[in-house]
């Protein structure tokens, strides 16, 4: 989607509602949840160092998107699981999955003007799925209304 | 194996590599409008011909309405080159009202000469693009804070523990400014 903030705020909440049924599920452990919601956007790279650069740099073809995909943020997920202690190993990959994929799927619904969303499940398929378009990656509202929620399910959960 | 430095470093290299693949697995394949794949202003760049009387699918910056012309940055490598520029692009059939310096989004077919006939377009307003840096530089603090709050780096292992007493920032500085107000 949109702005990171409403990607964090996504993970926050479902992760904080998670917290309800696991008890070890602290507010630490939220975190990595919302760590997890940055995965994708690693592309954002891209930014700073285009494809082409890359590209024409190691005469190979190249995009920063395929860390947007679902293969390629699993990758990414799994570094991160490599990075944490062996006992927070499994908790971590749930919960860094479970970010990159609230992200991945929110990016799905973006509004495009072909109706057709991006590779997401790269490298399973290159298929485009339809996307419903519910909203332009600069949409502000979507920060006010997840960041609403997200405020509502922290006050419900009360403060871990 | 992945308990010390060595063994992470070397799962996370392996790991890199494996995504570094991926990455260039997804850049080899040209568009392909048959998986939703539709040439963007890069492909159009690189070989216009080849995809006139196709569909395409584009984002550029309005820079006249009447009749609505958009500017398509581009970058693409060809013979281990960098190639960057500007295509203008004239497009026709836009429904929706634009102003120049706002960025617009086209599908629709091809013609010779730079024109997309558009069959669906999206505007997006050219202040917003600020806002969305902003709000996610904010994201990244707020998240990055709480990382640091509630976890550190194990020095003997390279692994990253949870605090057993998370710092709490927050809550102490709240604490002192009660203090203080009382």
């Amino acid at each position: 989607m949109p702005d990171l903030l409403s990607h964090a705020f996504i993970a926050f909440t479902a992760c904080t509602l998670l917290s309800l049924r696991y008890d070890w599920l602290t507010g630490e452990y939220v975190t990595v949840g919302m760590a997890g919601a940055f995965i994708p956007d690693m592309a954002k790279i891209k930014l700073l160092v285009d494809s082409a650069t890359v590209e024409a740099a190691l005469g190979v073809p190249f995009d920063w998107l395929g860390v947007h995909t679902l293969g390629g943020a699993f990758v990414a997920v799994l570094v991160g699981t490599v990075v944490v202690g062996r006992s927070d190993r499994r908790r971590a990959f749930g919960l860094l999955s479970l970010g990159a994929a609230s992200h991945l799927f929110a990016d799905a619904l973006l509004l495009k003007a072909s109706g057709q969303s991006y590779e997401v499940l790269w490298p399973l398929t290159r298929y485009h799925p339809p996307t419903p378009g519910l909203y332009l990656s600069t949409d502000v509202w979507l920060a006010g209304v997840t960041g609403a929620i997200a405020v509502a399910a922290w006050l419900f959960a009360g403060d871990r | 194996m992945l308990h010390s430095w060595v063994g992470r470093g070397a799962a996370i290299c392996v790991l890199l590599a494996v995504l570094f693949a991926l990455m260039v697995g997804l850049g080899a394949p040209a568009p392909d409008p048959a998986v939703g794949d539709y040439p963007n202003g890069d492909a159009l760049a690189q070989d216009y011909d080849r995809y006139v009387g196709e569909y395409v699918q584009v984002t550029g910056t309005v820079v006249g309405t009447d009749p609505v012309e958009t500017d398509l940055g581009y970058a693409y490598a060809a013979d281990g080159e960098r190639h960057t520029g500007t295509l203008t692009v004239t497009v026709r059939n836009v429904d929706a009202t634009v102003v120049e310096g706002q960025s617009l989004q086209v599908y629709g077919t091809l013609g010779p000469d730079r024109t997309i006939t558009a069959e669906n377009s999206v505007g997006v307003p050219a202040t917003n693009y600020t806002a969305m840096y902003l709000v996610s530089a904010l994201a990244g603090l707020w998240t990055l804070g709480r990382v640091v709050c509630g976890w550190r780096l194990d020095p003997r292992t390279g692994a990253l523990r949870r605090r057993e007493e998370p710092l709490t920032p927050a809550r102490t500085l709240l604490v002192r400014a009660r203090e203080v107000l009382a």
